[in-house]
């Protein structure tokens, strides 16, 4: 299994298939990697950690107790250009300690999960319904046909 | 005046045909007590902290029983037999990568 970042995903599919690996299972880590607190290396591994096991061994059931922001495995080659839409709004949220995790795609419907990081300034960021639009705008400017996002915001009861 | 034109050859960077790998280690039972190699390409310096987390992880939540670092000598280079055969011998599964 490789573990990759989300910049590399077409260098990675032209590798697998010039190889002659197609199937070879890949994750993709968050990108950049290099410059990182050791905080956020924390936060970018958990955000793996879910699809790594399952990738070595086909379940989930085997990471018991994981405390990993994401709740679900997440389809990432199929989100990768979504986050990759998203940066800049990331980049933002993260000078106030937040950011953004896409976590499924069905059909036009973006889901989305707000990520509190150490140091959050919960005020600091957009409201719900504010943060929603800018995700949208922010896919509509990419290209990508996204007509609906849902937010989970953990300020949402 | 008429203008003539001829056509032009674009080239594709891609080989003809893709060759066809091995085949693909089967996904493993389960992690508990198995051996895990993280096969690092030596991008990320001084070390890999992504793997040195990932490894600490997989022993203490899935309960892996060891964990071996391996490197390869630069990232753009393969890895040779002298640390590829080492983590064939006592490896359960091998994770690659990182850079960026």
């Amino acid at each position: 299994m490789c573990i990759i970042t989300e910049a590399f995903l077409t260098i990675a599919q032209a590798q697998q298939r010039a190889l002659g690996y197609p199937d070879l299972p890949f994750v993709m880590l968050e990108h950049p990697v290099a410059v990182a607190t050791d905080t956020e290396v924390e936060h970018k591994v958990a955000m793996i950690y879910d699809e790594c096991v399952e990738k070595l061994t086909g379940d989930l059931q085997a990471a018991p107790g994981l405390a990993a922001p994401v709740s679900q495995p997440v389809a990432m080659q199929q989100n990768a250009p979504h986050m990759e839409a998203l940066a800049p709004l990331r980049n933002m949220l993260k000078h106030d300690g937040a950011d953004l995790q896409v976590t499924g795609l069905e059909a036009s419907t973006l889901h989305v999960q707000l990520l509190y990081l150490d140091g959050v300034c919960v005020d600091c960021l957009p409201e719900h319904v504010q943060l929603c639009d800018m995700i949208h705008e922010a896919c509509q400017a990419a290209g990508a046909p996204i007509t609906t996002v849902l937010l989970d915001d953990p300020r949402q009861p | 005046m008429a203008q003539t034109s001829s056509p032009f050859v674009v080239l594709s960077p891609q080989p003809e045909f893709f060759p066809r790998g091995g085949g693909l280690a089967p996904r493993l039972e389960a992690l508990r007590g198995k051996t895990i190699a993280f096969l690092d390409n030596n991008k990320l310096q001084p070390h890999n902290r992504y793997f040195a987390l990932l490894g600490d992880w997989l022993k203490a939540r899935a309960g892996v029983k060891e964990v071996i670092y391996a490197q390869k000598p630069f990232f753009t280079r393969p890895a040779r037999d002298e640390v590829l055969k080492p983590l064939m011998a006592q490896a359960d599964a091998v994770i690659t990568g990182l850079g960026e």
